[in-house]
C-alpha cells in the first residue's frame, strides 16, 4: 500500500469514527417526555439511598405515573408527573428545578411552609437580646440573652464559622444557647468546627453509608464521623434548639451536639433529610437532587423521614409567637438557669 | 513591550543556536497548539454526553536520541467549555440562576522510549513503551453544586511509530499506543464520599489509597497519532498533527471520553 492509499483509508476510516457517538457511549435517553421521566425514575431507581427508610416502593410510583405520559406530552404534564412521583418520597433533600418555576421540594412542608412562622428571629433578638447582638453576614446571629447565657443562632452552614471569635465575644457566658431552628444546612464540616468548641473528648457522632451500585442492597462501606476537642473551649451547659426546618448540615451539627453530656436538645424532631445532597440532570436540562447516603446517629439508628427527636420535645404556639414570646427559648433559658 | 523584546530576542537567538550546530542533531524540541473537540459521558454524574470545542489544546514534547533508540518526554494540556442539554435558568433563592457550562480539562504526562526494529528504503518502524500519568478533570454544574468529576491514571503501554519519508523534506509519523497495566482513581459510584471530605486536606494521597491496578482491558485507551512534517531548515520542522483519542473505565460506572485533536507546530532540533 502506498503512502497516498493510506492516507486516503485513514480519512474514510478514523475520522467518520470520530464523531460516532453510538460506537463510542452508552446511548443517551430520549429527550422526549418518556424519555425524560424514564430518566429520572432510572436515575432515583439505582442511585437514591433511603427508600427504605422513607417507606416508598419505587417500582409502585412507576405504575402509578409513567402511563400519565406520552412520547408527546407536554412540560406541564411532564412536570406534574414527576413532581407528583417526588412528593411520596416527602424528601427535603429531593427537589426539581425547571425554568420558570419555583423550586418544587419533595418535603410537604417545604411547599407548605407549615409552622415556619413558630420561630421569629428578629422577635427573638429584639425581645430577649433588645437588640444588641453581632453579626455575620445573614449566618451568625450571636449575643448575650442575661449576665450569663449566650445565644448563637445559625442559619447556615455554608461557609466556615469563626467560632473561636464568638466564644471570646461570649466570654462572660455560664452557658448558651446554639438555635439551629431553620438553619438550612451548608457543608457539615462547618458545623463539626463549631461543635469542636463544646467536646470533652474523642466521640463517635454518626456515621455515613454511600450507594455504592443499583441494586437496592448495594451499599459501600460505614465511615464513622468522631468529634473531637478543638479551639476556644466552652465546658458550661448549653441548649440546642430545632425545628422541622433544620435540615441537612444542620441537622448533622446537631448529631454532632448531642451527643456531648453537656447539651439538651430542645423543640421540634428535624426534617430529617441528612444524607448527602447530589444533583442530577435531565434531557431537558431541568436538574433535580437526590439522596446518596444513609447517616445514622451515635445510636446506629437512621432518622431520615421522621427526623431527630429532640431530648424535650417543645412547639412554639402561634399566638405566644404573635405576642413576641417565644416559649421554646424561655424553656431552654430556664432549663439552662436550672444547671448553673 | 519589554516582555515582547525579550521574548522575541530569546526566540530568535534560540533560532541562530540550533541553525549554527554542524553536528547531527540529537534532541528534539516541539511545541504544538491546536483545536480541541470533546465528548465525554460519565454515568456517575449524567447519562448525557457533553460536547465542546476550543483552541486550547497545547503540548510540549523533548525527544533524545541515544544509539540505540529514542527517548520522549511529553506533556500535554486539553481544555473545552462542554454542554449537553440546554443551559436552564432556573429559580435560586431569591434570584434567577443559569446553568453553566461544564469545563472539562485533560492533562498527560508522558515518557516513552522507541527503538528501531524494521528499515527499509523511505519507511521505518519503531517500537517500545510509555508511562503515563494523566487526569481528566471535569467541573461539573448542575443547578447549585458543582461537583468535581475524574478519572486519574498511571499506565504502561507498548507502543508502535511508523514514518515515512516522502520526499526529501517531507515525512509522515503515525503512532499508537494501547495501556497493558493501569493504576486508576475515580469517584465513587453515588458521588458521595466520606472518606474525602474527612481527608479534604489531602486529596492526593485519599485518591492514591483509594485507586486501583488494572490489568489489559481494564481501562481503555487508543490513541492514534498522526503527524506531517516538513522541514523548513535542516534545524527546523513545520509539523501538522491529527489526534485521535479514546478513553473507557467501567468501575464503578462508566466513563468515555472521545478527543480529538487538530494540531500545528515547530521541531527544534538541536
Amino acid at each position: 500500500m502506498n503512502i497516498n492509499k493510506l492516507m486516503i483509508l485513514i480519512g474514510i476510516v478514523i475520522i467518520p469514527l470520530a464523531g460516532c457517538d453510538d460506537l463510542f457511549f452508552e446511548e443517551e435517553p430520549n429527550n422526549d417526555a418518556v424519555g425524560n421521566f424514564e430518566s429520572l425514575w432510572q436515575t432515583f431507581d439505582e442511585k437514591y439511598a433511603v427508600f427504605e427508610q422513607r417507606g416508598v416502593d419505587w417500582d409502585l410510583q412507576y405504575e402509578a405515573f409513567r402511563p400519565l405520559l406520552t412520547e408527546n406530552s407536554s412540560n406541564e404534564e411532564l412536570y406534574s408527573a414527576i413532581s407528583g412521583m417526588l412528593s411520596s418520597l416527602d424528601d427535603g433533600h429531593v427537589s426539581l428545578m425547571a425554568p420558570g418555576r419555583a423550586i418544587y421540594s419533595s418535603k410537604e412542608i417545604f411547599r407548605t411552609q407549615e409552622g415556619a412562622d413558630l420561630f421569629d428571629l428578629w422577635m427573638l433578638l429584639d425581645e430577649y437580646l433588645n437588640n444588641n447582638y453581632e453579626r455575620i453576614a445573614d449566618q451568625v446571629f450571636y449575643g448575650m440573652h442575661s449576665n450569663n447565657i449566650g445565644y448563637i443562632f445559625i442559619n447556615h452552614l455554608s461557609d466556615p464559622i469563626d467560632i473561636d471569635v464568638i466564644l471570646n465575644d461570649l466570654s462572660g457566658a455560664q452557658a448558651i444557647v446554639i438555635d439551629l431552628r431553620h438553619n438550612n444546612g451548608g457543608d457539615f464540616t462547618n458545623g463539626e468546627e463549631v461543635a469542636a468548641r463544646f467536646c470533652d473528648e474523642h466521640r463517635l457522632a454518626f456515621s455515613g453509608q454511600p450507594k455504592d451500585g443499583p441494586g437496592e442492597n448495594d451499599f459501600g462501606d460505614i465511615t464513622e464521623y468522631y468529634l473531637e476537642p478543638a479551639g476556644t473551649r466552652f465546658n458550661g451547659p448549653v441548649a440546642v434548639l430545632t425545628s422541622r426546618y433544620t435540615i441537612s448540615a444542620g441537622e448533622n451539627l446537631t448529631m454532632y451536639l448531642n451527643i456531648l453530656p453537656t447539651v439538651t436538645v430542645f423543640g421540634e424532631a428535624t426534617a430529617g433529610a441528612m444524607g448527602e445532597r447530589i444533583e442530577k440532570e435531565m434531557p431537558n436540562g431541568w436538574i433535580y437532587s437526590i439522596t446518596g447516603q444513609v447517616m445514622r446517629a451515635s445510636d446506629g439508628i437512621s432518622y431520615e423521614g421522621p427526623g431527630l427527636p429532640p431530648d424535650v420535645p417543645f412547639v412554639n404556639r402561634i399566638e405566644d409567637v404573635q405576642n413576641d414570646i417565644d416559649s421554646l427559648f424561655l424553656t431552654a433559658v430556664n432549663h439552662l438557669k436550672n444547671q448553673l | 513591550m519589554l516582555k515582547k523584546y525579550l521574548l522575541l530576542f530569546l526566540i530568535l537567538n534560540f533560532f541562530r543556536i540550533v541553525s549554527a550546530q554542524d553536528h547531527p542533531p540529537k534532541n528534539e524540541l516541539s511545541v504544538d497548539l491546536g483545536l480541541h473537540f470533546s465528548r465525554s459521558q460519565d454515568l456517575v454524574y449524567s447519562p448525557m454526553i457533553y460536547k465542546g470545542g476550543s483552541p486550547g489544546f497545547i503540548r510540549v514534547a523533548y525527544d533524545r536520541k541515544i544509539k540505540n533508540g529514542n527517548h520522549k518526554l511529553k506533556i500535554h494540556y486539553d481544555q473545552a467549555n462542554t454542554e449537553s442539554t440546554d443551559l436552564i435558568s432556573f429559580p435560586g433563592f431569591g434570584e434567577s440562576s443559569m446553568r453553566e457550562a461544564s469545563t472539562m480539562g485533560f492533562l498527560d504526562f508522558e515518557y516513552g522510549y522507541l527503538r528501531e526494529v524494521y528499515s527499509k528504503e523511505n519507511f521505518s518502524l519503531e517500537a517500545g513503551g510509555r508511562l503515563n500519568a494523566f487526569a481528566h478533570l471535569a467541573e461539573i454544574v448542575f443547578g447549585f453544586n458543582d461537583d468535581d468529576g475524574f478519572l486519574i491514571a498511571y499506565t504502561l503501554s507498548p507502543q508502535v511509530k511508523t514514518n515515512w519519508q516522502l520526499s526529501e523534506n517531507r515525512s509522515l509519523e503515525i503512532a499508537t499506543a494501547f495501556p497493558i497495566t493501569s493504576f486508576v482513581m475515580r469517584p465513587l459510584y453515588s458521588i458521595v464520599d466520606n472518606g474525602q471530605i474527612q481527608n479534604e486536606d489531602s486529596d492526593f494521597g485519599y485518591f492514591h489509597e483509594n485507586g486501583s491496578f488494572k490489568g489489559p482491558g481494564g481501562l481503555t485507551r487508543i490513541q492514534l497519532e498522526f503527524g506531517y512534517f516538513m522541514a523548513l531548515s535542516p534545524k527546523v520542522d513545520f509539523k501538522v498533527g491529527y489526534e485521535f483519542q479514546y478513553l473507557k473505565y467501567k468501575d464503578p460506572i462508566q466513563i468515555a471520553l472521545l478527543k480529538n485533536n487538530i494540531t500545528a507546530g515547530l521541531n527544534f532540533k538541536f
